[in-house]
């Protein structure tokens, strides 16, 4: 489960990014959310995982507070949290395989277990022919794929997805939609944080929607509404 | 623990492959810092053997009157040589010295005959003096004149060769110096230059660190192969550096040689050769690690 808790953001000197949100996510459910650019959704999702921290309020996952987690214990809390950026942010100068074993390597698996599981997961995003590929060498679409790839190879228990088809295509964006559905069939909670109308009016699933950095609307089976 | 460090130094390998085009700048400068500081250590190797190759060819010398007895100046002989700063005396004994002037002479008629009239022979015995410093000729000059023995002795040439042997000295200590502080000037700078463009060198992988924070990396995770790529960086320069500075010597020694006698750079190259690839590993190895984890630190804070 996880629980924002009357979450601020105030970037200096007065810009509010958030305000007193507050919601929770359960456990193996698939949350969206939505909301104009700027409306504060990717800062709330950077939260989660620390890459920003907030001005005021919690986030707890299950019974930890990530929000009072100190720097060194911040590499434990990511590697429950796969995370899917609109940007990619692969490594530039490793190969594909590279990229998602360097993920595995990070929580010490053994070389075998990595050899045998990347390229399954290659395989499960269809660019298990693309292995020795740079990023470069990548369209966008199979970027983010990459990046979904990635997020998926320690079987995390939470994933976020920060407008992973932000700079994708129509064929793509459904393509993702359906990895997205799937991970969360297979047990995994996923928040998806997207200005798409289609995506969103396509999952039916709950939407919770912000507005100038505040909760306006939270519905279980919902619509992208402004 | 050793699959990390297999990882760690595999990663930094990769990394200083891949990043080959930067890699060769970063080399580029490790090599000239690496030879700056090659080339200062003999630089002060050589002053220094220049400067004890001037200061041994200043001397002075003690003339005792006619009349003394040989014991005598041998006496003063024993007491100069219980001097710590003495490092060599050497007595000229009357017979001795108009030898070497009839020697020097040989060819000169009118001495020759002038010294054939003279019954005795008229030349004084001397105590040539040699000490570590020239400062401290004046301290064996004032021993002599003013000592128990200042009686015996006639004159001591210190006065003609005071100026002269001042000049060699003040020449020297500012050689010494100015090398000294040359060294200093060159090796900060130098060590500035490498450290900034390894800075820069790493600033290409902000957004990598960056990245590996976010997928959960440990700090020691991310840095271990940028400082493994640094000491890459280090221990390439080092060979190449060798590579350069073995033919310039090899090039130089022998010219040199003819130049300033009694100095061969060759035959200290050589017989420091361990020591030498130590200061040359060891600065490039040290600066491309310490560089690295200084720059990498900055850009750990996500």
């Amino acid at each position: 489960m996880i629980k924002f808790e009357k979450i601020s953001k105030i970037y200096p000197p007065d810009s509010v990014a958030l305000k007193d949100v507050s919601f929770t996510v359960e456990k193996n459910e698939f949350c969206s959310v939505v909301g104009r650019s700027g409306a504060g959704k990717s800062t709330l999702l950077k939260m989660l995982i620390r890459e920003e921290d907030p001005t005021s309020g919690k986030i707890f996952i299950d019974d930890v507070e990530v929000t009072s987690l100190n720097r060194k214990e911040l590499p434990f809390l990511r590697r429950k949290i796969g995370a899917v950026f609109q940007d990619f942010k692969l490594l530039p100068y490793k190969t594909v395989y590279e990229n998602i074993a360097f993920a595995m390597e990070v929580i010490g698996m053994d070389e075998e277990f990595i050899k045998a599981d990347v390229p399954q997961v290659l395989a499960l995003v269809g660019l298990a022919k693309k292995a020795n590929l740079f990023p470069y060498q990548l369209s966008g679409g199979e970027k983010q794929r990459v990046g979904f790839a990635r997020a998926l190879v320690y079987r995390p228990e939470i994933l976020i997805a920060d407008e992973p088809t932000g700079n994708l295509d129509l064929l793509n964006t459904l393509d993702v939609i359906r990895l997205l559905l799937k991970i969360n069939e297979l047990g995994t909670t996923v928040i998806l944080a997207t200005h798409d109308k289609t995506v969103v009016d396509n999952l039916q699933k709950r939407v919770v929607t912000l507005n100038d950095g505040k909760v306006i609307r939270d519905a279980k089976q919902g619509k992208y509404i402004l | 623990m050793i699959t990390a460090l297999k990882r760690i130094i595999k990663s930094g390998l990769i990394r200083a492959w891949r990043n080959r085009m930067v890699s060769v700048a970063t080399v580029a400068v490790l090599i000239l810092t690496i030879c700056v500081i090659t080339g200062l250590l003999f630089f002060n190797v050589l002053t220094d053997v220049a400067v004890k190759e001037l200061q041994s060819k200043v001397d002075i010398s003690a003339y005792f009157n006619v009349e003394t007895p040989e014991d005598s100046i041998l006496k003063v002989k024993q007491e100069l040589a219980g001097r710590n700063e003495v490092t060599s005396i050497e007595y000229i004994s009357r017979e001795k010295a108009l030898e070497s002037f009839k020697e020097i002479n040989r060819d000169n008629d009118v001495i020759k005959k002038s010294l054939e009239q003279l019954e005795d022979n008229p030349l004084e015995a001397s105590l040539n003096i040699k000490v570590v410093n020239a400062r401290q000729y004046a301290g064996i000059v004032s021993f002599l004149e003013s000592g128990p023995f200042g009686g015996l002795i006639d004159k001591i040439n210190f006065r003609q060769k005071e100026g002269v042997i001042m000049k060699l000295d003040n020449i020297a200590q500012s050689v010494k110096k100015g090398g000294i502080i040359l060294s200093f000037i060159l090796v900060f700078v130098a060590i500035l230059v490498t450290f900034n463009t390894i800075r820069l060198t790493m600033h290409t992988a902000k957004e990598e660190i960056g990245i590996m924070r976010l997928v959960g990396a440990s700090d020691w995770f991310i840095r271990a192969p940028f400082v493994v790529e640094g000491v890459v960086y280090g221990a390439i320069s080092a060979i190449f550096s060798l590579g350069i500075i073995y033919p310039l010597i090899l090039f130089i020694s022998p010219r040199l040689e003819s130049f300033l006698p009694g100095i061969n750079i060759l035959a200290y190259f050589q017989s420091n050769l361990f020591m030498l690839l130590a200061i040359q590993f060891g600065v490039g190895i040290f600066l491309g690690a310490a560089s690295s984890l200084v720059a990498i630190g900055k850009y750990l804070k996500v």
